[in-house]
């Protein structure tokens, strides 16, 4: 309880509804929970639980070409449950101009647009004012602008794709569903380049992006509302019902 | 308008705790700004013991002090944590802790500190006679006040909390200020005095962050 250094390192729910979590306690050790078992380690033993699982997932996601060094470890993580679908994995060159994005567009609705439109572009041009006001889940303690200009920076020095890691898209998507900034870094330099990404195929397509994610925002809202509506109407129809055939039975 | 609160406005708040036996230590004087160079854009920050709360907001009412919003108002205290208390007076606000604390590094949360720690500053408080307060925090306990404050909650070291730490550096008993750097750095404890006798106080707090031989 006495270590105010905790940093949550992941948290998910099992399948089975238990909770599990990984902190790191600077100084003490790294703590695995899963619900009221705890098992601690140092900062190595965990580096090397790390390296068995990295092993097993390869072992697991049996696809060809397909390791783990390609990938963002954060990235891997958020889609880590979508890898059992996976059927193929592909090295191909894209025209920087096809690829798209998600983005905040009118009345703040998610959009799907083209790379020219991203944050990361108009925070590399000098006005960060959307991108500072993204939420970052990894980078722990760089801001989000310190991040856009490591990334030109790197990608200045060391050229794409650097440690071996690409962008990302999915099945026939050109969304980015990794590196974004990477791609931004490299549209500012020539938007016309073909640049190597990595294209994920799963089975049935699955794990695509909505083309319009503002529409499942409506749509949601509405589903629920019309459903209570519906809900409230059929209970008061049916209680008409009932107080009608009490009277006629009277 | 004077930029600095007159010391007699700043003196007579000390004055009402006095008065009313209040047990309370100052919790810091950086750049001795207390009690004549208080600019008007900063707090006094005091700790009070628990057992005295209710009665210094008694007092602080009857004294014309208004109890508001503390700025920290949204943040939340963990561990049963007494929550900040914030007072003002004429635009001096004094900000009430009941422990030492500092910002938990995963949601900025309050978190107190070691009970040891809560403990021993009231046992080891420094009975101040030439000043308006009367108690501030010990050598070894301001230290590590300090530094806590400049690592979890500041992020970073400024000169003027510099100037305080090396002060204090060659006054502390440190094997004592050991053994409580233990109870919130850990193995860590002995790199930061290292880093801190060498005066790398610029990359302390990312030394602490990216620390890993534990």
């Amino acid at each position: 309880m006495s270590n105010p250094a905790v940093i949550y390192l992941a948290e998910c729910k099992t399948k089975s509804g238990g909770s599990f979590r990984i902190e790191d306690n600077i100084g003490e050790a790294i703590h695995l929970h899963y619900e009221n078992f705890r098992i601690d380690l140092t900062s190595d033993q965990f580096l090397s639980l790390g390296a068995l699982i990295n092993n097993a997932i390869s072992e697991i996601i049996d696809v060809k070409d397909f390791d783990l060094k390609y990938f963002d470890p954060v990235f891997l993580a958020n889609i880590g449950e979508d890898l059992t679908d996976l059927r193929e994995m592909r090295f191909e060159n894209i025209l920087l101009n096809n690829l798209k994005i998600q983005r905040k567009g009118i009345f703040n609705l998610t959009v799907v647009s083209k790379l020219s439109k991203s944050r990361v572009i108009r925070a590399i041009k000098g006005d960060p004012k959307e991108n500072d006001s993204y939420m970052q889940s990894n980078n722990y303690s760089e801001s989000n602008q310190d991040r856009v200009d490591s990334i030109v920076s790197k990608i200045k020095s060391e050229g794409y794709p650097f440690n071996d890691q690409y962008i990302v898209l999915f099945n026939n998507q050109n969304i980015i569903r990794d590196g974004q900034h990477r791609a931004s870094a490299l549209y500012i330099e020539g938007e016309t380049k073909m640049v190597p990404v990595i294209r994920l195929i799963f089975t049935n397509n699955a794990h695509n992006m909505s083309n319009y994610p503002w529409l499942r925002v409506l749509f949601y809202w509405n589903k629920k509302r019309i459903r209570s509506i519906f809900i409230r109407f059929y209970i008061k129809i049916n209680r008409a019902i009932k107080r009608r055939k009490s009277l006629l039975d009277n | 308008m004077n930029d600095y609160f007159e010391k007699e406005e700043v003196s007579s708040c000390f004055d009402i705790l006095n008065k009313a036996n209040i047990n309370y230590i100052l919790l810091r004087n950086i750049n001795n700004e207390l009690p004549e160079k208080l600019l008007r854009t900063k707090d006094i920050d005091i700790i009070v013991h628990k057992d005295n709360l209710q009665l210094l907001h008694e007092i602080f009412l009857l004294n014309g002090w208004k109890q508001i919003r503390h700025p920290y108002y949204k943040t939340p205290f963990l561990y049963a944590m007494t929550p900040f208390r914030f007072y003002d007076k004429n635009g001096l606000h004094i900000d009430i802790s009941c422990e030492l604390s500092c910002r938990s590094l995963n949601d900025g949360e309050w978190f107190p500190l070691h009970q040891k720690i809560q403990d021993d500053i009231w046992l080891n408080k420094v009975d101040i006679k030439s000043k308006p307060w009367k108690y501030e925090l010990s050598s070894e306990d301001e230290f590590i006040h300090l530094i806590t404050r400049c690592i979890f909650d500041k992020k970073k070291f400024s000169k003027e909390y510099i100037l305080r730490i090396d002060f204090l550096f060659n006054k502390i008993d440190l094997e004592i200020t050991l053994s409580k750097l233990h109870l919130i750095f850990y193995n860590f404890s002995n790199k930061l005095i290292d880093m801190i006798s060498a005066k790398e106080y610029n990359y302390l707090p990312k030394t602490y962050i990216t620390y890993k031989d534990y």
